[in-house]
């Protein structure tokens, strides 16, 4: 179900509302992390630039306030489990910033996120639909228990898809942008062709948007801040917990394949799950003449950056824009999915 | 070199990149197909079903996730063979 005229307030401040804590809260904050000298060396620059991170906990903030302004207007249960999910994952993330957690012991916690949201859908049976819907053909049938294990392995596979995909200014932010504009688009698709999505669900996937495209702002390049993981593992949580909510996991699955391509590549590359800081080369390398050039290291991670920089250096900038050009076509092939869904 | 030049060294890559996106997704797209057309009919819902039915549709299902990573996998071998990277 669309929409209606009544809607479009509420809608309008599901967007609005997270992008504009963003915008408010940013710049004290990174004033705040320059006086506590919480900063870190912009790798990809020439010389010591220092940037503040991790921006999560105002990114944590907006995306709370929004699911609770979404809340407010239409009452339902899933903004209170989508907050829990963003303050779990972000509180994960903002440890692994401050004191650092294991490859294994990170995935391990946010799947137990997922075992919450699978726990909370036992007792509100209106979290979830637990039926996956393909594109070209129907549904499948239902089944909790095998929805649910795929509910519990999805929240740490696709939060360190997006993690793993923060290594340049603007990478994660317009990333994040680009795959929530897909996942509104896709429920939007289905609540024309289905009566069980309305404005409630619509309202529930907008923050994400709105706080990513105000963070775009702050983090493209020259990045102003960093996310840190508390940031990106708050985006990749609550990302793939609105693709189950909102039933559009396989639109959302296309959406991601960019980051899930990238993470898998690292994953086969370093043969395992292997924290950042302890991989063993860089998979790119700043030349002197501030280029980015790919690692010919054969132990090096494969990375989407790396697989680019292959055919010749390039500077960040250009880099970026290609990963988001890659990353806006796979928006478009999830667009097509949706179509192919909903409409045929 | 000039900054047009340069900016055109990756477009081969990137080309590249967005075939392997595309037949990720058309992968995708394929064993949707063969997963409700082939997998789906062996046998009945798999909560009505029989043990060796259901083992065998979750097996076959897997077996799709798993071509598909495999699929990935030779995807990226060739590339970096392209490049002369060691693997």
């Amino acid at each position: 179900m669309l929409p209606g005229a009544g809607d479009i307030l509420p809608l309008a401040l599901a967007l609005v509302i997270p992008a504009a804590v963003v915008f408010l809260a940013m710049p004290r904050y990174i004033k705040f992390l320059y006086a506590k000298r919480r900063t870190t060396n912009d790798a990809h620059k020439g010389g010591d630039v220092r940037v503040p991170t991790p921006a999560g906990p105002v990114l944590i903030g907006a995306l709370v306030v929004g699911e609770l302004a979404a809340w407010a207007f239409y009452g339902s249960v899933v903004p209170l489990v989508l907050v829990a999910v963003v303050l779990a994952a972000g509180m994960i993330g903002l440890y692994d910033d401050l004191r650092g957690l294991g490859g294994v012991v990170k995935p391990a916690l946010l799947a137990l996120v997922g075992l919450f949201v699978v726990v909370a859908e036992h007792y509100y049976p209106s979290v979830y639909d637990p039926v996956v819907y393909f594109p070209l053909f129907t549904e499948t049938g239902t089944h909790f228990i095998i929805f649910g294990l795929i509910v519990v392995a999805s929240i740490p596979v696709a939060s360190n898809a997006f993690n793993m995909l923060d290594a340049f200014n603007g990478e994660i932010s317009g990333f994040t942008a680009i795959v929530s504009a897909a996942l509104v688009v896709a429920i939007l698709l289905r609540a024309y062709a289905l009566s069980d999505t309305s404005a409630s669900t619509l309202a529930i996937a907008l923050p994400l948007l709105g706080a990513s495209l105000a963070f775009f702002y702050f983090n493209k390049y020259p990045s102003r801040i960093f996310d840190g993981d508390s940031g990106s593992l708050a985006f990749g949580g609550m990302f793939v917990i609105l693709s189950i909510v909102g039933g559009v996991e396989i639109a959302a699955l296309v959406a991601l394949i960019p980051a899930v391509l990238n993470s898998y590549y690292i994953l086969s590359s370093v043969r395992g799950l292997v924290e950042r800081k302890k991989m063993p080369a860089r998979p790119t390398v700043l030349g002197s003449d501030m280029k980015l050039y790919a690692s010919r290291e054969a132990q090096a991670p494969t990375t989407l950056a790396r697989m680019i920089l292959l055919s010749g250096p390039q500077d960040e900038r250009s880099l970026v824009r290609k990963i988001l050009i890659l990353c806006a076509y796979a928006g478009l092939l999830s667009l097509v999915t949706s179509v192919l869904t909903w409409l045929l | 070199m000039t900054t047009d030049a340069e900016g055109t060294k990756g477009d081969g890559s990137l080309l590249a990149m967005l075939l392997v996106i595309t037949a990720s997704w058309l992968l995708i797209l394929g064993e949707t197909y063969v997963f409700f057309v082939v997998v789906r009919p062996l046998g009945p819902p798999l909560h009505e079903g029989a043990v060796p039915s259901t083992v065998l549709k979750i097996g076959l299902t897997a077996g799709l996730g798993a071509l598909w990573v495999v699929a990935m996998f030779v995807i990226w071998w060739l590339y970096l063979r392209a490049h002369q990277i060691p693997t």
